[in-house]
Parts: structure tokens; C-alpha cells; sequence
């Protein structure tokens, strides 16, 4: 089992880690984060029967423990909400970050939560379909989604660049 | 806006996990739960003995100003002295015993005394607490009725009123009860799951 979890972590923890960051903005809550979907991810993987795909799994565990984590930290929610409302604040959670990944980041920050999923996963190179199944959806509304959030993220960036 | 897409997809893929985060943060994670657990169980018992410590004394001063009583009276306090000894022994047994930590040799015995001291406890609110509770009620019962049974007061009340003090003190208890079989539910039984799967991971 240790050596099973050890595996399934190795191969798809960076994967695991973006969308943590697409979950929460500073990258220090994003690391707390990652450590309770490990810790979740372990707990769960006893009851993993196979019926979905290791991949749609591990990401709705992710999708979960956010959700419960951003309930749970309600001062993180309302640092998120000041980030959306000021932009410019950002650069004092990002001193050391590269400036380009910065940006992506804030922009997909300003997003509504589910579509930060879709764009995470959709960025991440999973196929409709796996994001349809992430989310319980259907593959035309992921597909319609993501062509609004490429859209809406491409100007926010610019909006967030030009701001500066 | 593809290329753009394609180029934030490059930006995007570039963040990596942090490399310090692995499998011996979980057993850390684990840890952490147990001490809490531990802390939380040795500050109950300081209190159960502290309220058991007094009320045991102002029982038997009560008893020894009250006038002379029936035989009932005296049985039901000898039992509810008995019953709180008992708890109360169980209880500084429990606060004596070492800490885990200091009484196992390694990770894997520590999980397993940790899994048998939790499904301990959880028993105890199982099964030993409504006897508990039962047998208070009881001693309480006859008690009073041994107190009623000397007084001048109509009939009827003299039978209703321990019954109804029964009734409200079984209530409570059973409210209690129920309120510690859920907060276990939501503490205790996940700590069990998560160190069940921990022994099977440090077995193997």
C-alpha cells in the first residue's frame, strides 16, 4: 500500500500540486493544501475500486478538499476576495515568482471557482471528457466553458498587465 | 489565441510539487491527531475525578445531616457511592498509566495500542455508559422513594415524583450519550480508519 501510494503520488504530484494552486492563491496555503489532498488521497485510495480512471479520482479528491479547506479558512477567502478587488496587491505574495506565471496565476484567481477547475485541469492537457467527468458534466458544456474562460482569461491578464 | 493558450500551458506546467511533502508527513499528520486525542482524554479525566472527588464527600456529608431514613434510602446511597468509587478508580487508573509513547518500543506497536485504547473508549460509551447511567437512575430512585416514603404528602406524589426525576435524569443522560456517540463519529471513528490503514502500511 505504501509503496502503491508512494508510486501514484510520484507520478501525478505535480499535477496535483497546480491544481491546488488553482484552488488557492498564495502559494503558502496552496503547499497546506497539497498536504490534506496527500492526506485525503491516502485515506481514499483503500476505497478505490477501479470504476473510474485513476486520473478523475485523484482530481476530485483535490476538487473536494478544497472546497471544504477554502470553508474552513474563511480569512484565506477574504485575502482571495481583496487579490480579485486589487490586483496590484498581488506582487506581495509573487517577490520571487517568475512575473509571467504570476499573472497567469492572479488571472485565473479572478475567475469564478469552477471555472478555475476547468481551466487547471484544461491547462493540465486533460481531455474534455476527463474534465466532463471530473465534474460530473457533460463534454459539450466543457468545451462551451472553456472557450469563455480562454476568452475571459486572455483579457484579464492584459487588463492585469496594462494595470501595472 | 491558441498560441496563447499553448503558451500559458507551457507557464502553467512549469510549477512543480514541493519535494518535501511526502509519506512521512502523513504518519507526522497521524501523530498530531493521537497527541491532541491524548491531551483531550487526560484534561476530561482530570475533571470527571476532580467533580467525582467532590461529590462523593458532599453525598456523604447530606447523608449524615439528614435525619434518620429508611433502609431504601441508605441502599441507594451505598450504591451510588459505590458506582462513583468505581468510576472514580477507573478513572485515576486511566491518568496514572504512562504516556504511549513511553510504553511502546516502536511505530507499529504505538499504532496498535493506540487503535485498542480508541476502540476502548468508544466501548466504554457503547456499552459500559447507559449501564452506567441506568444504575445511577436506579440508586437516585430509591433514594428519593425511601425519602417520600417517611413524609406526609399525598400518595400519588410520593409515587410520581421519583419516577418523573427518573425519567428527566434518563433523559439527560441519554442526550448525553447520544451527543458523545456522534462527536465520536466525527473524531475518533476516522482516527480509527486512518490508523487501521497506517498498521497495514507499516506491516507490509
Amino acid at each position: 500500500m505504501k509503496v502503491k501510494f508512494e508510486n501514484i503520488i510520484r507520478e501525478h504530484q505535480d499535477r496535483l500540486y497546480r491544481m491546488c494552486r488553482s484552488a488557492v492563491f498564495d502559494p503558502q496555503y496552496a503547499e497546506d493544501l497539497y498536504q490534506e489532498v496527500l492526506i485525503n488521497i491516502w485515506k481514499a485510495l483503500k476505497r478505490f475500486r477501479g470504476e473510474a480512471s485513476l486520473t478523475t479520482y485523484l482530481y476530485r479528491i483535490v476538487i473536494n478538499t478544497a472546497i471544504t479547506f477554502n470553508r474552513k479558512e474563511k480569512r484565506r477567502s477574504q485575502a482571495m476576495e481583496k487579490i480579485r478587488r486589487l490586483p496590484q496587491q498581488v506582487d506581495a505574495f509573487t517577490e520571487q515568482a517568475d512575473q509571467r506565471l504570476a499573472n497567469l496565476n492572479q488571472a485565473i484567481h479572478q475567475l469564478p471557482e469552477e471555472e478555475r477547475w476547468i481551466i487547471g485541469m484544461y491547462l493540465d492537457s486533460l481531455s474534455y471528457k476527463e474534465i466532463a467527468s471530473v465534474l460530473g458534466s457533460n463534454t459539450n458544456y466543457v468545451g462551451v466553458k472553456i472557450n469563455r474562460i480562454k476568452k475571459k482569461l486572455e483579457k484579464l491578464i492584459k487588463l492585469n498587465t496594462n494595470g501595472r | 489565441m491558441e498560441d496563447n493558450m499553448n503558451f500559458f500551458r507551457k507557464e502553467w506546467i512549469a510549477q512543480k510539487a514541493p519535494q518535501q511533502i511526502g509519506y512521512e508527513m502523513i504518519g507526522g499528520k497521524v501523530a498530531d491527531q493521537i497527541e491532541q486525542l491524548d491531551q483531550k482524554l487526560r484534561k476530561e479525566n482530570r475533571w470527571i475525578i476532580i467533580s467525582f472527588s467532590i461529590t462523593l464527600p458532599i453525598l456523604i456529608t447530606m447523608a449524615s445531616l439528614l435525619p434518620a431514613q429508611p433502609l431504601l434510602f441508605y441502599v441507594g446511597m451505598a450504591g451510588l457511592y459505590f458506582q462513583l468509587s468505581i468510576f472514580m478508580a477507573f478513572f485515576v487508573n486511566r491518568r496514572l498509566k504512562k504516556s504511549r509513547t513511553a510504553t511502546v518500543s516502536d511505530s507499529q506497536s504505538f499504532v496498535a495500542s493506540t487503535i485498542s485504547q480508541l476502540k476502548y473508549n468508544k466501548q466504554i460509551t457503547d456499552k459500559y455508559m447507559p449501564f452506567y447511567a441506568l444504575f445511577l437512575v436506579l440508586f437516585i430512585s430509591l433514594m428519593q422513594i425511601g425519602v417520600f416514603s417517611t413524609t406526609t404528602i399525598p400518595l400519588s406524589l410520593k409515587v410520581s415524583m421519583p419516577i418523573i426525576v427518573a425519567l428527566l435524569l434518563g433523559l439527560v443522560f441519554w442526550a448525553g450519550i447520544r451527543r458523545k456517540k456522534e462527536k465520536d463519529a466525527l473524531e475518533i471513528d476516522p482516527m480509527i480508519e486512518d490508523l487501521e490503514a497506517l498498521a497495514v502500511q507499516l506491516k507490509a
